[in-house]
């Protein structure tokens, strides 16, 4: 079974216009959707709560009756209270204990829980904001061979990852995500 | 705001047939009530925006040029029409990477411009029965707003839907929605104080987004940005919007605003639209790629497969609910251009859609001579067809 790790969030205007500028809110959701469809009937997709991603995702678990743990959620215990509840019958949702100091500290050490919770075998990077950036250095560190694929089209964190980094040319105007997903993410289907 | 939502991109000759086009499609919009400036015709030349609805069409000529964006066009898998001035005259006029897709017979008097402007409408799924759009919002918050904005977007061709007044007494609202919302590109949310604590809940959110609807929310001025609604394209209302000393239920909204409103309406439908369609042609183009096969995406919307043995596949793909009307339109079409015993799909998108509905898709399935494919299930069903 493929793990696959997600890192994703949507900018909102308020929050950091570096972001928001060139996110495609569509796009993400789009990224998000085609996931969904494509890896998760033959992996799984472990990412960090967002409280807008975590209720789609869990929907699909839901309709697609798959198993309980095909979507494995984290959660800071520092943000409990403001996330729904009504999810943790269709995922996996693991809340990481509050420590003392902020939301940097907090944010830092369910992000090491998560990234060592499995032997990854990809990353996927959609829009986010600085939180993307984050992960993506860690992800790198710890899984040096696994395959890392920003999606530049997402816009925002994602973007500037694909064009800071070494890149295949073709994703920087692929929208066709489920097909991309397919075909870097899967097996190839004549060999099967 | 982009100043146009859909594009004909025009190859091949430039001649009087272009200009009746241009004209018969201005007249058809304008009877639909669509303003036709929202639909460009875009030349070859320029590059066009994947993620707008795009048809390209190409005007046969005897030089049969090759524009250089056709081959990104046929990858895209965008549909093009090829155009000639007689069926005879194929190989003359149309360049061979176009001899594989079905071709119209269009002069700029004949019938040929009327079929081709009901080609365009019905790509863009133009037509009112395929135009849905939502109004949600609380009536003791805004329902002066949401009459004017029904109105208007009614006037503008849209198939209105709005909360309370769209369904019949003892209809079971929830169900109904659910429903109905699959069917739509667009919801409007008017969101008033004590909106997001009303009938919009969680999962409704969460099953429009995973249906790929666009959410258009109109912020209430002092209502803020949240990031479970982070989907959402938001749309500020300012009191200057309003003509009255205070905002009140909205009833004294400028038109100035609701045109602004309606025209954002119409670009986000036509974003989803292109989306919703380019996910199930693209990928179903794609798997059929990687397992070496040739598709073609046919003028009349749907997708050719060579099998083995000279036998043709054909893939429909259908936005929205595959209901056994649309099933059976799209059957009499293929029917009528294959052999009786070629296989015919129709191509979905299960994501979103109700598990009744799915269940009854299973049904219809050994009931009908077609056959109903969710996109997640192309690549195994193709590969019963390689050799």
């Amino acid at each position: 079974m493929i793990e696959v790790f997600l890192s994703a969030s949507v900018p909102l205007p308020e929050r950091n216009r570096l972001y928001f500028e060139t996110a495609d809110v569509f796009l993400i959701r789009e990224a998000i959707r085609a996931l969904v469809e494509a890896v998760l009937p033959r992996g799984r997709v472990t990412f960090g709560g967002h409280p807008a991603i975590t209720p789609l995702m869990s929907l699909y678990a839901r309709s697609a009756k798959l198993d309980r743990d095909r979507i494995t959620i984290y959660q800071s215990d520092f943000f409990r209270g403001e996330m729904p509840r009504e999810n943790n019958d269709f995922a996996d949702i693991r809340y990481i204990e509050r420590i003392p100091g902020g939301v940097a500290e907090n944010l830092a050490l369910m992000r090491e829980r998560m990234l060592q919770s499995r032997n990854f075998d990809a990353a996927v990077l959609v829009g986010g904001m600085e939180g993307i950036k984050d992960e993506a250095t860690m992800f790198k560190q710890l899984y040096p061979h696994a395959k890392i694929l920003p999606l530049p089209t997402t816009g925002a964190a994602a973007r500037m990852e694909y064009f800071e980094g070494n890149y295949p040319p073709a994703w920087e105007n692929e929208i066709s995500f489920a097909s991309l997903f397919r075909r870097e993410l899967l097996p190839n289907p004549l060999s099967e | 705001m982009s100043v146009y939502s859909y594009q004909v991109i025009t190859m091949g000759a430039h001649d009087d047939r272009l200009t009746a086009l241009k004209v018969s499609v201005e007249k058809r919009a304008t009877d639909l009530g669509i303003n036709p400036r929202t639909i460009a015709f875009v030349d070859c030349i320029t590059d066009y925006d994947r993620k707008l609805p795009a048809i390209g069409i190409y005007f046969g000529n005897t030089l049969r040029g090759v524009p250089h964006i056709l081959d990104k066009i046929l990858e895209d898998s965008i549909i093009v029409a090829p155009v000639v001035s007689d069926k005879t005259k194929v190989t003359d006029e149309i360049p061979s990477e176009l001899t594989h897709i079905n071709v119209i017979e269009c002069s700029a008097s004949g019938a040929g411009i009327a079929r081709l402007t009901s080609l365009i409408f019905e790509t863009f799924r133009l037509l009112r029965k395929e135009r849905g759009v939502f109004i949600s919002y609380r009536r003791k918050g805004s329902q002066p707003l949401a009459d004017k904005l029904y109105e208007d977007l009614d006037k503008r061709g849209f198939d209105v839907f709005i909360d309370v007044r769209s369904v019949p007494p003892a209809v079971d609202f929830q169900a109904e929605l659910w429903h109905r919302m699959s069917d739509v590109d667009v919801i409007v949310l008017i969101d008033t104080p004590g909106f997001r604590e009303g009938r919009w809940t969680s999962a409704e959110l969460a099953q429009a987004n995973l249906l790929g609807i666009q959410t258009l929310h109109l912020l209430w001025p002092g209502q803020t940005e949240d990031a479970k609604y982070a989907f959402s394209h938001f749309v500020k209302l300012q009191v200057t919007d309003f003509s009255g000393p205070s905002p009140g239920r909205g009833g004294t909204i400028t038109k100035k605003a609701v045109d602004q409103i309606c025209n954002l309406a119409e670009e986000l439908r036509a974003k989803a639209m292109a989306l919703r369609h380019a996910h199930l042609v693209d990928n179903f183009c794609d798997a059929a790629r990687d397992l070496r096969f040739n598709p073609s995406v046919q003028p009349e919307r749907w997708i050719s497969v060579e099998l083995a043995n000279k036998k043709t596949l054909a893939a429909v793909p259908t936005i929205g609910r595959p209901t056994s009307d649309r099933i059976n339109t799209i059957f009499e079409s293929i029917s009528s251009i294959n052999s009786p015993d070629v296989p015919i799909w129709a191509v979905y998108d299960s994501r979103g859609l109700h598990k009744d509905w799915l269940t009854h898709l299973k049904w219809l399935d050994g009931h009908l001579p077609i056959r109903t494919i969710s996109v997640a299930d192309i690549p195994q069903a193709l590969k019963e067809f390689v050799r």
